[in-house]
Parts: C-alpha cells; sequence; structure tokens
C-alpha cells in the first residue's frame, strides 16, 4: 500500500513538473507579449536569458543567428524602428505543447514602404528556468520580407 | 474530436503508409498555403488539389534519402503545429530543413494547412533540384 501511494505521488510529481513547466512557458510568453503590447522594452528584454538565441531567417540584412540578450536586443529595436513606420502586427493564435516551447502564429500587415503587404510568420519561442532561451522565426512569404528588408536598408523604399 | 487527436490519427496513417486514410482526414474545401517560387508552391483549394500536391512532393523525394524528424508537436483549440527537420542525402553532403506546419482543424477534418519555413531558400533549391 506504501508503495503504492509512493509511485502514485512520485507520478503525480511528475505530471505536477510537466504541468508547472508547460504553464511556465505559457506565463512567460504571455508576460513578453504583454509587454511588448504596452512598449515596456525593458520588461519585456528582462524575460531573455543572458545566452539568448535567435534565428532570423532569410537573406537580408537582418538574416542570421543572433547570441546573447544585447544581439537580440539589437534585431528587436531595428525591428521597432522599422515597424514604427507602419506595421500592424496581429496575433493569429498562440499555440503550446507538454514542453518548454510556446509558438505565436502572427500575421504582418505592411502599409507604404513596400506597398501594401501582408506577411505570415510563426515565431517559436523555447522557455528555459522561466526564460526565453531560444527564438526561432519561420517565414511564409520569405522572398517578400527580404525584398523589403533589402528596399528599406538601400532607402529605396 | 480535438485537433491534438485527429493530427495524431493523420499522422499514424502517414507513418504507416495508409495514404487512402491519410487523405481522409482532408475536408472537402481544405485549404493549402504552400510558399517558395517552386513549382508546387501556391494555394492549394479543395481535397484534390492537396492531394494532388502531396503526391507531388512525395513523387520529388522518391528515391532520395529523406529522414523527417517530428522536434514538437504544439497545439491550440483549432490549430495543431508540427515542428519537423527534414535531412536531406545530397551528393554535396546533408541538406537540412526546418519547418513549421500548422493544420486548422474544424469538425474532426484538416481545414486549412500553412507551411513557414527555416530557410525557404534552401527548400526551392532542393526542389528546382529534385
Amino acid at each position: 500500500m506504501a508503495l503504492g501511494r509512493r509511485a502514485i505521488s512520485l507520478v503525480d510529481r511528475r505530471w505536477q513538473s510537466r504541468l508547472h513547466g508547460l504553464i511556465r512557458a505559457r506565463v512567460v510568453i504571455g508576460e513578453y507579449l504583454a509587454a511588448m503590447e504596452r512598449g515596456d522594452r525593458e520588461a519585456a528584454v528582462a524575460l531573455y536569458a543572458d545566452d539568448v538565441v535567435m534565428y532570423v531567417p532569410g537573406r537580408s540584412a537582418f538574416a542570421g543567428e543572433r547570441r546573447g540578450r544585447e544581439a537580440v536586443l539589437a534585431y528587436l529595436q531595428a525591428a521597432l524602428e522599422f515597424a514604427e513606420r507602419g506595421i500592424e502586427v496581429e496575433l493569429v493564435d498562440l499555440l503550446a505543447g507538454d514542453g518548454e516551447r510556446v509558438a505565436l502564429l502572427l500575421r504582418e500587415r505592411l502599409h507604404g514602404t513596400c506597398g501594401e503587404l501582408v506577411l505570415r510568420r510563426a515565431n517559436v519561442y523555447t522557455v528555459r528556468n522561466n526564460r526565453i532561451a531560444a527564438i526561432r522565426i519561420f517565414e511564409h512569404d520569405q522572398y517578400a520580407v527580404d525584398a523589403c528588408l533589402e528596399a528599406e536598408a538601400d532607402g529605396t523604399a | 474530436m480535438a485537433p491534438l487527436e485527429v493530427i495524431g490519427r493523420y499522422l499514424a496513417a502517414v507513418r504507416r503508409g495508409d495514404w487512402a486514410a491519410a487523405y481522409g482526414f482532408f475536408a472537402d474545401d481544405v485549404v493549402w498555403h504552400v510558399p517558395g517560387r517552386s513549382a508546387l508552391a501556391g494555394e492549394l483549394r479543395g481535397r484534390d488539389a492537396a492531394i494532388a500536391y502531396v503526391e507531388a512532393a512525395r513523387a520529388k523525394s522518391r528515391g532520395a534519402e529523406v529522414e523527417v524528424e517530428l522536434i514538437d508537436t504544439l497545439s491550440s483549440e483549432e490549430r495543431v503545429m508540427l515542428l519537423v527537420r527534414e535531412r536531406f542525402a545530397r551528393g554535396e553532403g546533408n541538406v537540412e530543413i526546418g519547418r513549421a506546419n500548422v493544420y486548422t482543424v474544424r469538425d474532426a477534418a484538416i481545414v486549412e494547412v500553412w507551411i513557414f519555413e527555416a530557410d525557404q531558400y534552401a527548400v526551392d533549391e532542393l526542389m528546382a533540384q529534385a
């Protein structure tokens, strides 16, 4: 009987830990989104791990692997400056699993600089120890994104 | 049936090579959004178009050494994302493709599929070579 109770307790603890991880990943990304929405860049960046890694796809000047909070912050600042010139970001959905990843499905509407464009993107966040440890961007319209960023960098848009 | 269960059954059918059962999960008016500039890219409407796309993609990888690894499965109330890594054995070495496939499920059927790429250029180069 005692063994049975111990086994159940171990299973419970394993589930609790898994559930806790799942809830934490969602909570961390929820906090991150809330910070971004209210423009609190400091609070958003505080949620990055010191050694966060961001993978930006494509062949634009923005593309590549960025390592560390400062490098990710630099990307974020450039992206936000770009966004201020006319991008509406709509959160289509938030997807989570029973592990450490949370995905945001985004629809971005660009006005002006590159004409009128609607871009779709999936950002996948890996959360460890209550911090964002990795961000992977997956594009649906890579060529349009790169053309737009290139035009922006050249000042030809 | 929850979206996660539907996609679980769809994947099980794909894994055992039962394509008729897998295609049975597509809604009549399913829409696939395939990115890139390959001949397979575009918006594919209806079950027949979706099946033609999957068959063409299978034909392209037939005879090639392709290893598909499911990295993670994420879900919401009506969507499931499969994070996959595909390794293509090529003469000059392996090419690795990261991809996020997002399935929208309604009434136990797949009604929409969006494909998001980690390296669209590599995918299109592969498609051109195949």
